[in-house]
């Protein structure tokens, strides 16, 4: 269990499947050291990537991102790392990866798998429930 | 503000959408008990598509000492 600042907030447009039927979740994993200059640049690239798949995609519904609070160990291994948790809602699972096929996907997917140091890039998909109180 | 998150292994077919079965009724009970608390403000879960078998949970708080808060009066 763990905490990220998710902007915005609440995340409710990305994480409830009321607007977004199913959502992609991300945990990226970085250098513990990741630098503030880093974190910026990562987090301007997400942006232009998020700005591009909206311009593209009708398909798309929201998304919601911030750095991990704690630091995290690296899925399979021993290894702490500094993570940024991305949320991306779709109307559907497939619609997602029919998007991958997408040319503005292929030209700038670099955006996000390219970022400096990126050690790790985990991705699933869930259908949210949400609960209110 | 801040987001709690967590993943965490279930039985496959412990925690149906519909919350229909014995287990997930048990499972929104838990929820409505967290919402409760002071600083809690709601929750979103769900079983992941690729691995049913793992459960993505996400409860936002007014912020991280809230949640701690919480866990310290347990």
């Amino acid at each position: 269990m763990f905490h990220a600042n998710l902007k915005p907030h609440p995340p409710s447009q990305v994480l409830s499947k009321s607007n977004s039927p199913a959502t992609e979740i991300l945990l990226l994993y970085f250098p513990t050291d990741y630098s503030q200059a880093d974190q910026d640049k990562f987090e301007a690239d997400c942006q232009k990537l998020l700005g591009i798949v909206e311009k593209n995609s009708d398909k798309y519904t929201a998304n919601a991102g911030g750095w991990v609070i704690e630091d995290l160990t690296i899925p399979g291994t021993e290894e702490k790392a500094k993570a940024y948790s991305a949320q991306i809602g779709w109307k559907s699972v497939q619609d997602h990866l029919d998007f991958r096929s997408h040319d503005a996907f292929k030209e700038n997917i670099y955006l996000l798998r390219g970022a400096k140091d990126l050690k790790k890039l985990a991705v699933v998909h869930y259908h949210g429930n949400e609960v209110s109180k | 503000m801040a987001t709690e998150i967590a993943i965490f292994p279930i039985k496959e077919g412990d925690l149906p959408n519909d919350l229909s079965t014995p287990a997930g009724k048990v499972f929104q009970e838990i929820l409505h008990e967290v919402l409760q608390q002071p600083g809690a403000q709601r929750a979103y879960w769900g079983t992941e598509v690729e691995n049913p078998t793992n459960a993505r949970l996400f409860i936002d708080w007014d912020s991280v000492d809230a949640h701690k808060n919480f866990m310290n009066s347990e």
